[in-house]
Order: C-alpha cells, then sequence, then structure tokens
C-alpha cells in the first residue's frame, strides 16, 4: 500500500469513525445519566439528515446555509428531544423500570420515522455542498475529499467540546454526579429534572449532528435509521457501556479498519464493528481476571443499580 | 405454583378460545379474514417467542427476527434444495435456529440485560445484511420464491394452507403452555425475580437461560417456516427488527409474563393494523402511538384488565398466575 493510499484511507477511517462517535457518545450520555438506553438515537440521526435536505433547499447550499444548518438542525432536534423526555420519558423515572423506557424511546423512534415518511415521502433524498468544500486537497499525494477534512475537523472540535464540558464544567461536573447518586443530587438542591431533560437534549442533538454530516455523503432515505442504530450500539459495548473514552477509542478502531478494510472488500467490510466487538468482548472476558481497566472519562451507573445479578 | 384448574383456564382460555375460533374462522368470513388470521397466527408465535424469555424469564431480545427469519429461508432451502416436504423442512428449520440460538446464546445471556438487547438486535441486523448479500444462496434482495405443494398453495387452497398452519401453532402453543406450567417455566419466573437468589438456591442460571433462549428460538422459527405458507417468498426483510418490535409490541398489549397475553396482543395488535390500514398508510405512525397508549395507559395488557388489583390477587399472580 502505497503512502498515498494510506493516507486517504485514514482520513476516510477517521470521518466515519467521528460520525459514529457521535450517535454513540448521545448513547452513553443518556444511558449513564438517565439509565436508558435510547433505541431513538437511530431516528434522530435519520431526523438530523432529513432536516438538513430541508435546509440546504430553503437556504442553498452555500457555506452560509451549511453553517446555520450545522447549528440549527441539531439544536431543533435538540429540542425535540427535550419536549420528548418531559412529556413521556419522565413519569417512569420513578418506577425504576428500565425496560418501559427503553420502549418509550422505541415508540418514539416509530412515532420520528413515522412523521418522515409523512412529511418527507418514501423516497430518498440528496443534498449538495457548497462550492468550497466540494473537490479535494492533494496532502503527500493523497486525495483528501475537502468534505471529509471537514468532517474530522469538527469532529476533533466536538469531542473535545464534550470532554471538556463534562470534566471542566460545572454542568459537566452535575451531570457526572448524576451518574452516581440521583438523590443525593437533588438533596443538595439541584434540579434533578431539568438536568435529565438537558442531557437527553444533548445526547439527541449529538445523535442528530451525525445526521447533519453524513448528509452529504449519500441518499438520505429511511435506511438510515438502522445503518446508524447497529454501529452505534456496537460501539458502545465494546467501548464499555457508559464509557465516553472507550467509545471514542472504539469508534476511531473501528472506524480506520473498516476504511482499510473497504480496499479489500467494499462489502465484507461493513461487518467490521461486527469483527472489533467479538475481539473486544472475548479480550475482556479473559482479562477480567487481570483487573484492568483503562482510566477515562466514565459514565458509569454504580454495579448496584439495577442489576440482574445474575 | 398454583396448579388449580381454575388458575390454567385463567391462564390458557383466551388462548383455547381464540384457537376455537380461528378454527371455525373459513366458515364464518371470508378469506380476506383468514389470510389476516394466518398472519396473526405467525405474530403470535413470535410473540410467544418473545414472552417466553422477556415475561418469564426477564431476558429482554430484540432479536427474535433473527430466529424467524432463520426459520423461513431454511424452511425454504431445505424444501427447495433438498426436495424435502414442507413438514420435514420446517422441523429442520427448527433445528438450525436451535443450533444458531445455541451458539449465540452461549455469549449473549451472560451479558448484562442492555447489552443482551443492543446485541440481539446486532444480532437480526446481522442476518438480514448477510442475507441481502448472498444472492447465491438467498436471492438477495429479489427474494426467494418457495417450491410449495399445491396441497399448501395459499392461492389455490387458502383452507388447507391456513389449518395446516394453525394446527401446528395449536401444537406449539401447547408445548409452550406445558412448559411454562410446569417446573420449569416456574424456575425460569425465579430466576427473572431474583437470579442471585436463584443461583443459591442451586439453580444454573445460566444454563436455564441459555435452554429458553434456544426454545424461544425454535418457535420463532416455527413462526417464520408457517409465514412461507402464506407469503410463499421469503426477503431479507423478514429479519428486520419490526418484527422483533411487533412481538414486543403484541406481548405488551396483551399482557407480559401471561401465557395468552402474546396470542390475544397478536390477534389486537392484527386487528389495528388492518382496519387502520384500511384508512391509511402512516402505519409507523399507529404502530408507535400503540405502543406509547400501552406502555403509559395500561402496561400490564388486555388479559391483566380483566384481572383485580386487590392484594391476594396480586400475589396469586406474581406466584402463579403467570
Amino acid at each position: 500500500m502505497s503512502l498515498a493510499t494510506f493516507i486517504a484511507q485514514l482520513f476516510a477511517g477517521l470521518g466515519l469513525a467521528f460520525v459514529l462517535f457521535f450517535t454513540a457518545a448521545g448513547l452513553n450520555l443518556v444511558w449513564g445519566v438517565l439509565g436508558v438506553m435510547n433505541f431513538a438515537a437511530g431516528s434522530v440521526y435519520m431526523l438530523g439528515a432529513y432536516l438538513t435536505t430541508s435546509a440546504i433547499a430553503r437556504l442553498g447550499a452555500s457555506a452560509l446555509g451549511w453553517t446555520v444548518a450545522l447549528f440549527a438542525v441539531p439544536l431543533a432536534v435538540a429540542a425535540l428531544g427535550a419536549l420528548a423526555e418531559v412529556t413521556l420519558l419522565r413519569r417512569t423515572y420513578r418506577e425504576e423500570d428500565e425496560n418501559r423506557q427503553f420502549m418509550i424511546t422505541l415508540a418514539l423512534s416509530y412515532l420520528i420515522a413515522g412523521a418522515i415518511v409523512l412529511v418527507f415521502g418514501t423516497h430518498f433524498r440528496t443534498v449538495s455542498l457548497p462550492g468550497a468544500l466540494e473537490g479535494s486537497w492533494s496532502v503527500l499525494g493523497a486525495t483528501l475529499p475537502r468534505y471529509t477534512v471537514v468532517t474530522i475537523v469538527l469532529g476533533l472540535l466536538v469531542t473535545a467540546a464534550i470532554w471538556f464540558g463534562l470534566q471542566r464544567t460545572r454542568a459537566g461536573l452535575l451531570t457526572r454526579a448524576a451518574v452516581d447518586d440521583r438523590e443525593m443530587l437533588s438533596v443538595l438542591g439541584v434540579d434533578v429534572d431539568r438536568l435529565y431533560s438537558a442531557v437527553f437534549a444533548v445526547g439527541v442533538g449529538l445523535g442528530a449532528l451525525g445526521g447533519v454530516l453524513i448528509a452529504p455523503q449519500g441518499a438520505v432515505s429511511s435506511n438510515l435509521e438502522t445503518t446508524a442504530l447497529v454501529p452505534a450500539f456496537i460501539v458502545v459495548v465494546t467501548g464499555g457501556l457508559g464509557n465516553m473514552t472507550g467509545a471514542l477509542a472504539a469508534a476511531l478502531a473501528i472506524g480506520i479498519l473498516q476504511s482499510f478494510a473497504t480496499l479489500r472488500d467494499a462489502t465484507l467490510a461493513q461487518l467490521t464493528p461486527y469483527a472489533v466487538m467479538t475481539v473486544v468482548l472475548l479480550a475482556r472476558a479473559a482479562s477480567a481476571r487481570l483487573g484492568w481497566s483503562v482510566a477515562g472519562v466514565r459514565l458509569r451507573r454504580s454495579a448496584t443499580a439495577r442489576s440482574s445479578a445474575g | 405454583m398454583v396448579r388449580s384448574r381454575r388458575a390454567l383456564l385463567a391462564d390458557g382460555g383466551p388462548t383455547l378460545a381464540l384457537l376455537a375460533l380461528a378454527a371455525l374462522l373459513p366458515a364464518l368470513a371470508s378469506s380476506e379474514y383468514v389470510l389476516l388470521a394466518a398472519s396473526m397466527i405467525v405474530t403470535a408465535l413470535v410473540a410467544v417467542s418473545f414472552n417466553l424469555l422477556f415475561g418469564y424469564a426477564g431476558m429482554f431480545s430484540f432479536g427474535q427476527a433473527a430466529f424467524y427469519g432463520l426459520g423461513s429461508y431454511t424452511t425454504v432451502l431445505l424444501m427447495n434444495e433438498a426436495g424435502v416436504g414442507f413438514y420435514l423442512a420446517l422441523a429442520g428449520a427448527v433445528a438450525v435456529a436451535a443450533l444458531a440460538a445455541a451458539v449465540s446464546g452461549a455469549v449473549l445471556v451472560r451479558m448484562e440485560p442492555v447489552a443482551f438487547v443492543m446485541l440481539t438486535f446486532a444480532l437480526g441486523a446481522l442476518l438480514e445484511f448477510a442475507a441481502e448479500h448472498s444472492p447465491k444462496l438467498t436471492g438477495g434482495d429479489s427474494g426467494l420464491i418457495a417450491n410449495l405443494p399445491s396441497a399448501l398453495n395459499v392461492v389455490v387452497e387458502v383452507n388447507g394452507v391456513y389449518y395446516a398452519m394453525l394446527g401446528v401453532a395449536a401444537a406449539v402453543l401447547a408445548g409452550v403452555f406445558v412448559f411454562v406450567r410446569a417446573r420449569s417455566g416456574l424456575v425460569l419466573r425465579g430466576i427473572r425475580e431474583d437470579a442471585l437468589r436463584a443461583r443459591t438456591l442451586g439453580v444454573a442460571v445460566e444454563r436455564r437461560r441459555l435452554g429458553v433462549f434456544v426454545l424461544a428460538a425454535g418457535v420463532a422459527a416455527v413462526g417464520g417456516g408457517l409465514s412461507v405458507l402464506s407469503t410463499q417468498i421469503v426477503y431479507p426483510d423478514v429479519f428486520d427488527w419490526k418484527i422483533s418490535a411487533n412481538a414486543l409490541i403484541a406481548t405488551l398489549l396483551g399482557g407480559v409474563g401471561t401465557f395468552s397475553g402474546p396470542v390475544v396482543g397478536a390477534v389486537g395488535l392484527g386487528l389495528i393494523d388492518f382496519y387502520v390500514g384500511k384508512l391509511t398508510t402512516d402505519t409507523l405512525l399507529v404502530e408507535g402511538l400503540v405502543l406509547l397508549a400501552v406502555i403509559l395507559l395500561a402496561p400490564r395488557g388486555i388479559v391483566s384488565l380483566r384481572r383485580k388489583q386487590g392484594a391476594g390477587r396480586r400475589n396469586t399472580q406474581a406466584a402463579g398466575g403467570g
């Protein structure tokens, strides 16, 4: 493999990895804090993509249009998420039944998908990039699509923002505290209800952001829901539930490996997430006794919280 | 466990009534409804499969479609390629699904509940991907047409096909009923309530979980195989997660953890889809609303609506009425 090919595939893989990470990060946030496995993550990703096609259709595929879409779409979806959380999920927290909460997110995914079909129909949509982002740059002989580079830069920025937000801001501190002990947090006078809504909104907004970034890369269709959700689930399980650093590592591994695998066989490459997950799970089981753990940003529910103990 | 005749009747009664009604249906209604009932039979089996895991064993599987699909494809492949008769092909399909469940389950049943949900979901997606990309085996997106003998051709002989499906389904349901009413069912519910306590009582928790996982896969595979009779062609979307989700909705609607719940729910959901389908094509929205309504308003499902919520009754329900 030449250096040029290597660099090109590496960058493509990084682009893929960040889109994966956003949805997985959203899942981890919602899981870590609210204890809900948000099945609607796939449909909000899809919603983000569809809304982007609408936004660009109205604003034009210019740099301005895209900048607006980049901010407006995730914010809009986040607002919808907050609304859903307040009206639907909030009433189930009392019952400590995470299955019911999961089912509510399942129902939400049906509603979102149904709404998309209602508004956009069943035909796929496409969206084009602003002129400045089309084409590619040549780096060390490698052809790097400009859009991929922009995706990676954005990915790095958002990832840094997530890390910074969780580790260095008061909101992040409260979020991490809520993972450990919601009751104590409310005893200390924090409005936990609002915190939960905010976290859910951010988690959903992140998923939508992934959808915005993926929109120009192919056809936007109802398939997006599943094609987003399965790799995201795999990233979350591979990285460890609630483990942000793990999710990033898993997303990078899967994205980059899949990108290189595409050189060999484009179809089989799509099985890369499964392969990586299997290897990691087996390795984890084998080394469980060694007690190693990776330091990093962990949103971990305590071991006593609703485990099956079985 | 309450072995009283009353409890048995409460548990299996609704299913028996529905089966009886189903048997009389061709004489009472047009073939449009017979075909609807045929699809309800299939949905009921997948829902029963889901409920075995979720309602009885406390294992939330979001991938019963994987075994349903395996059942469909294996049945057709055995008939087409091996020239085997339908019933034998169906048995083969059950064996294949059971094997797949045994292999995947060995890993899956040990995972924590959330991972189990996500990975069973991923299993279905994996199989759907495999089916789409193996055109030589499965025909890919063009589907795989079943070579059915004319006696089992739904276009030729709707009632014959219908009674074949009903007969097989009734036999399977009877088997499941015996299983859940016996000690095995009780042990599973014990595991669901408190796995640690069950383990200290000497229950081989992983083995039991794997066992019910395999059993549920077999039931789902029967559903898949029977569906071939009415659809006569198998597409990769037979692995679609919406089939797993429908099983969930049906079970929730009818009553989780009860024997008849999934069956009643499958009938209810089938009726809703049927009549809504006549009014509009927005089935996704309707199903989402139905699910939401059931979760928020009647989380114990239709079957439980008849039971009074007194403390004594609740104990019975928890102890043996499931």
